[in-house]
């Protein structure tokens, strides 16, 4: 057993070791005991979950929620004494999430215990599920996103508002490798000033589908329409829909805070300047804006990639787990300002793993992705 | 298992025989047909595109280079020039041996080294520095795609993504310089020094008719060279 305890944090793919190819060869490299109790028991859940069906994948090549998986599942079979599990959870859809809980409290894993640093921690505990923990209450220290709303369609108006296009897929269907689809001969339409809360498995396309719609895949085949016409998202992307990626370290590679924000298209353009201020004070970020966003903690990281999302107007926006890591209070702004938003015209496509989460807004839409299908 | 891959004994005993063996030769003809030979065996390896790209960015500037210096200094028949052109032929064949040697798939690439006597951290460092390209990649990705999806590109045009390499040298360096530091503290904490030194990845079979003729050239390249340095003297 190890001496000090093992830390799987908020980006899981910095937990993935870089040290095998497969899937298979990670966990082999981490199972320190493949005959021990944790390592069966830990594997059975892998194989009853259909995780094995990654086995030769590069665990590089896996979508988020699955490097969260592969990152936890690794961290129980080095058998730590302690296994620190930051903002990870959250990322598993429940029917991975609960079982692996439920396992959390088996005596497999008695040698190893389990600190969960997680804001939606009470929604696990709520199933039932973790009857054994000593459940925190951190103090509030965050400051929660900032003013009201009002002042964001006046900053956006300065630079020429736009309400949301219709947005169509049209038999759209896209692989990674060929003969394999994510995503398989989806058809729908987006509705302007509609929430849509795009949900499914881990691994399901999610993520995949809200980047060929952003433009930042090709799609095999298939169009993408607005209001009925073609558009070539692809080589124009960007334009009509901005993607709030799922991990903030995906989205921010600027030296600063204030850099990352001042590269929206419109910085030239007169009113980006109130845009700018109206948008630091709202994500309270006036005291951060030279700091280098890796030095900053990833739910302030977070909360400055769905900044630099906003502060680039689009039709439709695209918030790829935007809870990740926020507080109740800042989940309830982050409502607020996509029901704000929605009201103004603009279309927001929401991908969340958190049901209360969901359950916050009365009216949305629920598309589901069962093995590359968009199911209504 | 991959039949056409290369046992690390076998990488081992042609680099070292092969280093050997072209630094006895003095005569032009024989290393070049023994670099035609490598060039088959990094083809077989590699991939013919991976020897196209050789041949176009190493080999051929370096014999323009040559001949073209030679040109304005001495007569094409001179002594200097041969000797010039063995130096550069043998310097092709290091390259060419040192590249049969270190292009592992990386999924062999583990076996190679503990095979090759490395331990502990030494063994660590290698592998990691295999595994960091496969990072660099996908990071390079990532960055492309935020600077696509923020809209700071306009249009996907190929000089457009030219044109995004200055901005995307120095977070992909810092990115990975970062993700380096915090997964090492992971290895540290899950004890992957140790467990590297343990743990069977996917083996290289060595006893296969492609191993054996690559033993038998090394050898013969060796003791071939070893006899004629011996009759010199």
């Amino acid at each position: 057993m190890n001496g000090s305890g093992i830390f799987v944090g908020e980006i899981p793919s910095n937990y993935v070791s870089g040290l095998a190819t497969t899937v298979k060869d990670e966990i082999l490299l981490h199972d320190k005991y493949p005959a021990g109790e944790a390592s069966q028991a830990i594997k059975q859940l892998l194989s009853d979950i259909g995780f094995g069906q990654h086995d030769d994948k590069n665990p590089f090549e896996l979508s988020g929620g699955e490097q969260a998986m592969l990152a936890i599942a690794c961290g129980l079979l080095a058998v730590p004494e302690k296994l620190s599990i930051d903002t990870t959870l959250e990322q598993l859809h429940r029917k991975w999430r609960d079982p692996l809980i439920r396992l959390f409290n088996e005596q497999a894993l008695e040698k190893t215990d389990i600190l969960i640093a997680d804001n939606r921690v009470g929604e696990y505990g709520g199933s039932g599920h973790l009857p054994f923990t000593d459940h925190f209450q951190p103090q509030s220290g965050g400051d929660g996103v900032g003013p009201g709303f009002r002042d964001l369609h006046f900053a956006y108006r300065q630079l020429g508002w736009k309400p949301a296009r219709k947005l169509s897929l049209n038999h759209i269907s896209f692989s990674y490798t060929r003969n394999r689809p994510v995503i398989k001969d989806c058809s729908f339409s987006f509705q302007a000033g509609h929430i849509y809360h795009l949900t499914g498995e881990n691994g399901a396309g999610k993520s995949t589908l809200a980047k060929v719609l952003s433009g930042l895949y090709k799609p095999s085949s298939g169009e993408l329409l607005l209001d009925g016409l073609k558009e070539d998202f692809y080589r124009y992307p960007g334009n009509v829909l901005g993607y709030n990626f799922q991990s903030p370290d995906d989205q921010l590679f600027s030296a600063s805070v204030r850099k990352e924000l001042m590269q929206a298209r419109a910085v030239k353009r007169p009113g980006f300047a109130a845009l700018f201020d109206y948008i630091v004070e709202l994500f309270g970020l006036q005291d951060l804006l030279d700091q280098h966003p890796a030095d900053l903690p990833f739910t302030m990281r977070k909360r400055i990639s769905i900044a630099s999302t906003l502060i680039n107007e689009r039709e439709w926006y695209v918030f790829d787990e935007p809870t990740l890591g926020q507080d109740d209070l800042n989940t309830i702004a982050l409502r607020d300002l996509m029901l704000y938003l929605a009201q103004q015209g603009k279309g927001i496509i929401l991908i969340c793993h958190s049901e209360d989460f969901i359950r916050k807004f009365d009216n949305i839409v629920r598309l589901t992705l069962i093995h590359g299908n968009l199911v209504i | 298992m991959d039949r056409r891959q290369l046992h690390p004994y076998t990488r081992l005993l042609l680099l070292v025989s092969g280093i050997i063996g072209t630094a006895w030769s003095q005569a032009p003809l024989p290393i070049a047909g023994f670099e035609m030979i490598l060039l088959v065996i990094l083809a077989v390896n590699s991939g013919i595109r991976l020897i196209v790209i050789f041949l176009m960015i190493v080999l051929l500037p370096m014999m323009v280079m040559l001949t073209v210096f030679h040109l304005f200094v001495h007569s094409l028949n001179g002594p200097v020039f041969i000797a010039q052109m063995l130096t550069v032929l043998k310097l092709t064949v290091y390259t060419t041996l040192i590249q049969i040697a270190l292009i592992i798939p990386l999924q062999y690439v583990h076996f190679t080294f503990r095979k090759w006597g490395f331990r502990k951290d030494s063994l660590l460092i290698l592998v990691s520095s295999y595994f960091v390209w496969m990072d660099v990649v996908k990071r390079s990705e990532r960055i492309l795609l935020a600077r696509f999806s923020q809209g700071y590109i306009e249009k996907r045009t190929f000089m457009a993504k030219l044109r995004q390499i200055p901005f995307l040298l120095v977070p992909l360096i810092i990115g990975i310089m970062r993700t380096a530091a915090e997964r090492s503290q992971s290895w540290d904490e899950k004890g992957l020094v140790e467990r590297l030194e343990t743990v069977r990845f996917s083996p290289v079979r060595g006893m296969n008719a492609y191993n054996c003729i690559i033993v038998l050239l090394a050898i013969s390249w060796l003791v071939y060279n070893g006899v004629l340095l011996i009759n010199r003297h």
